[in-house]
């Protein structure tokens, strides 16, 4: 996971560190890195999308 | 894979953050009853959120023990999310100007003016909080000063803006 966290692009970790880890909502985020809640959202969808997918593909157990 | 998997699966983050209306909540809740895949897909995404959640704690830890032997001799290797943090910040900066100078002025207070400055206090706040955080390092001293400095001049009229006055000493 650790890895799959690297390997995600700026432009999606961002928004997700902001999101999930600093607790602020879409608009939040969106106001800070300039951006609009719907991109905002589907940068989170995009990010959370490729590290469940890189966890299922290791085989890893949900 | 079912062939409505694909729509559904684009809805499961936005389902997971309860984002959903009720009915593409509900939508989502019948096909997930039946179909395999998208409920280990959607396990899948709790399962890896929680991960990431745990690995940004350890790296909050990580600099926490970095911070000492970092100050006597070494150069810092920022860990890549303060990094971020501080790239943010200069974002933060130039859209909160921004939005703070093309705001209208008020002879009154309203309503959206007594909410505006309730959202103020909790931005302010929360990048109080990201200052000091980032004032741990010693390459960030500069960047910490600007953060107090936009603080205390785009919300002056917060708590945070007082906290900041004395950081910036």
């Amino acid at each position: 996971m650790r890895e799959s966290l690297q390997k995600l692009d700026d432009s999606l970790l961002a928004p997700m560190v902001l999101r999930y880890f600093c607790d602020l909502n879409s608009k939040e985020v969106g106001e800070i890195l300039a951006l609009s809640p719907s991109t905002v959202r589907s940068r989170l969808r995009e990010a959370r999308i490729i590290l469940a997918r890189g966890l299922l593909e290791r085989g890893v157990e949900p | 894979m079912e062939k409505s998997c694909k729509d559904i699966e684009e809805m499961l983050v936005d389902y997971t953050d309860g984002q959903l209306s009720p009915s593409d909540s509900s939508k989502v809740a019948e096909h997930l009853a039946t179909c395999e895949h998208c409920r280990r897909m959607l396990d899948g995404l709790r399962k890896s959120l929680e991960l990431a959640g745990v690995i940004w704690d350890d790296s909050l830890s990580e600099t926490e023990n970095i911070r000492i032997p970092a100050a006597k001799t070494r150069k810092i290797h920022w860990p890549r999310y303060a990094v971020i943090a501080a790239s943010i910040f200069l974002v933060a900066t130039t859209s909160v100007v921004r939005r703070t100078l093309t705001r209208p002025k008020r002879s009154e207070l309203t309503f959206a003016e007594i909410e505006r400055k309730i959202t103020d206090s909790g931005s302010a706040a929360r990048l109080l909080a990201a200052a000091e955080l980032l004032s741990e390092y010693p390459d960030a001293e500069t960047i910490v000063k600007q953060q107090y400095q936009h603080i205390i001049e785009t919300y002056h009229e917060t708590p945070a803006a007082a906290s900041a006055k004395l950081g910036i000493k």
